[in-house]
């Protein structure tokens, strides 16, 4: 068998060379822009309006002018939502003015002004180093991409709840899933480690009810929506047994398996979910003086190394 | 409602790596710093950069032998180049405009990725410490079944060796040679040029991240810390082409025309 490749075979990297090969839009200068096969901007929108300008004013006035325009008008600038625009760009999906609403109430939910909350902090250290506040607010978001919260634990959560769903559909019981090996706790083995399911501040999510209310309010029934009514059972379970409750990431992972969001795609386009409540704590901190957000005496950061050595002992 | 109790949250940051002596009369002011036990200031009069920084990662001062292998370590990885993606975003942020303090950061968070960046440095470390007591015989036969190598593509059957731009890289070769010359290199670089020898592909050599991982096995660097410093020395070469680029005027850089800009659909396929 001949292991070896051809050499000298550039054709991969000289194709891509000075051009830009993409699936995911363009700017086309002066007239429009599209975004995963959406026009964000009409660039055809000059010839149009041209062409309606030839029609009488009466016409123009009338529900088959209306109608024809509104087909015609297909810009997202003027016809979808912010969040519409995000989760087409990270995902290359149109959804539902609904899912975006219910996507945008969540990131409200990530968007605590507490100074207290990793990312924040992170954004106030910065704010009070005076760090611009677009650098202040990117490190705090980038800060969120962590394991332990933000949007990593959507991939997981929704890795975890398309499991479950899948072992529920098989026959086995909320007990069964919930007290699998995999789910012990690294430390204590006496309680699930689940996504989702536990927060490391608060028992009690305070989330849940909003995002209920919200739910409801926009119109989803819970009775298709399998992962979610899922997600509660299992969270009413862990509530029961071990005062483990779901969170609102375990919320939100239920949800979006729903939408049928990939554990990547709820991951990417919840990257700057917390960028909000960031930015409000570096703005907080830009105008107190140096040094002026916690402050720390010497004492305060406790010391547990090495004793004094004298460097010239090392020093041959 | 408390229900914030029992997460064994503690109530001070703790840290073994600098101890800062407060004043007699300030506390929030130092009257003397001393890192991993060395008083700060005789670090300063009596050691280098190289020797400080590995103090700092490994808790202790290296040996003449690892400092020299540091310091031609960290001259050999100082700059990217400018063809690196980490390299070209501090470059394009430069020419754009942005404010100056923020071309390095730019740079390094590119540099994080898992293609010839950090996290790349970490996962080849973690691979050269799993399998570095490993037969290389038996993981060149894995390698040649579980990826073989395609025509037109890097193979890149191991974290740390394969191909660049579908052949050897020379630069990195020449280097390698030169290292494997130094006292302080051990077992983790021996191991992975026998890999390298073993797989006995025209195409397969050193990848700059392997030869980086390798070295900071050797100088005692475990992985985690391994991909921050790989930033920490590449810094100094993503700075400078940034900057560079912040005294020229935005066009001095291309922009790409429409004729080299091709949208395709999704299932259209080059």
């Amino acid at each position: 068998m001949n292991f070896v490749t051809k050499t000298n075979t550039f054709e991969f990297w000289d194709k891509n060379r000075g051009t830009i090969n993409t699936e995911v839009g363009q700017w086309i200068g002066g007239k429009g822009a599209i975004c995963h096969g959406h026009t964000i901007i009409d660039p055809d929108a000059d010839s149009r309006t041209g062409l309606l300008s030839k029609i009488p004013t009466a016409v123009t006035q009338s529900r088959v002018y209306l109608k024809t325009f509104q087909k015609w008008d297909k810009e997202w600038i003027s016809k979808f939502s912010y969040m519409q625009m995000l989760i087409l760009s990270a995902t290359g999906k149109q959804v539902d003015k609904k899912v975006a609403d219910w996507i945008e109430g969540n990131f409200i939910g990530l968007s605590y002004p507490d100074a207290r909350i990793w990312c924040n902090q992170i954004g106030a250290l910065a704010g009070t180093c005076k760090t611009s506040v677009a650098a202040a607010t990117i490190v705090g978001a980038l800060a969120s991409d962590s394991r332990a919260y933000g949007c990593q634990t959507n991939k997981t959560g929704i890795e975890f709840i398309h499991e479950a769903l899948i072992a529920y559909n098989n026959g086995q019981s909320i007990q069964e899933i919930v007290e699998q090996p995999k789910y012990k706790h690294r430390f204590n083995k006496e309680r699930p480690d689940i996504p989702g399911f536990a927060r490391p501040v608060n028992r009690q999510d305070e989330r849940i009810r909003p995002y209920e209310k919200l739910y409801i309010k926009l119109g989803f029934k819970l009775k298709e929506q399998k992962h979610l009514k899922l997600a509660k059972a299992i969270g009413l379970y862990l509530e029961e047994n071990y005062q483990l409750g779901m969170n609102s990431g375990g919320y939100a992972s239920a949800f979006l398996a729903d939408q049928g969001f990939t554990p990547d795609e709820a991951c990417h386009l919840k990257s700057l979910s917390v960028y909000s409540g960031v930015m409000a704590c570096a703005i907080d901190n830009r105008e107190k003086g140096p040094n002026s957000f916690l402050p720390l005496r010497c004492n305060d950061i406790l010391y547990n190394g090495l004793g004094k050595r004298d460097i010239n002992k090392n020093t041959e | 409602m408390d229900n914030k109790k029992d997460f064994g949250y503690a109530k001070q940051t703790t840290t073994a790596i600098w101890y800062e002596e407060p004043s007699q009369d300030n506390p929030y002011v130092a009257s003397e710093c001393r890192l991993h036990g060395y008083r700060h200031l005789d670090l300063c009069k009596n050691k280098n950069f190289a020797e400080v920084m590995l103090l700092l990662f490994t808790k202790e001062l290296p040996t003449d032998q690892q400092s020299q292998l540091f310091e031609a370590l960290m001259v050999a990885f100082i700059n990217p180049g400018p063809r690196h993606p980490a390299t070209r975003a501090a470059m394009i942020a430069g020419v754009s405009k942005t404010q100056t303090e923020h071309l390095l950061p730019i740079g390094l968070i590119v540099l994080g990725g898992e293609h010839h960046g950090s996290a790349d440095v970490e996962q080849t470390m973690l691979f050269i410490k799993n399998n570095r007591h490993t037969a290389v015989a038996d993981l060149v036969k894995k390698g040649y079944e579980t990826q073989p190598p395609k025509d037109g593509q890097d193979w890149l059957p191991y974290p740390g060796i394969g191909s660049t731009y579908g052949s050897k890289d020379p630069v990195c070769d020449e280097f390698a040679n030169y290292f494997a010359q130094f006292d302080a290199v051990d077992k983790s670089f021996t191991w992975l040029a026998q890999l390298i020898e073993e797989i006995d592909h025209p195409q397969v050599s050193w990848l700059s991240v392997g030869l980086f991982s390798a070295l900071l096995l050797d100088l005692g660097i475990e992985p985690r810390e391994g991909g921050v410093i790989f930033q920490l020395i590449s810094a100094p070469g993503i700075a400078a082409h940034g900057l560079e680029q912040t005294h020229k005027p935005i066009s001095s850089m291309p922009f790409l025309d429409d004729q080299h800009y091709e949208l395709r659909n999704k299932n259209q396929h080059v």
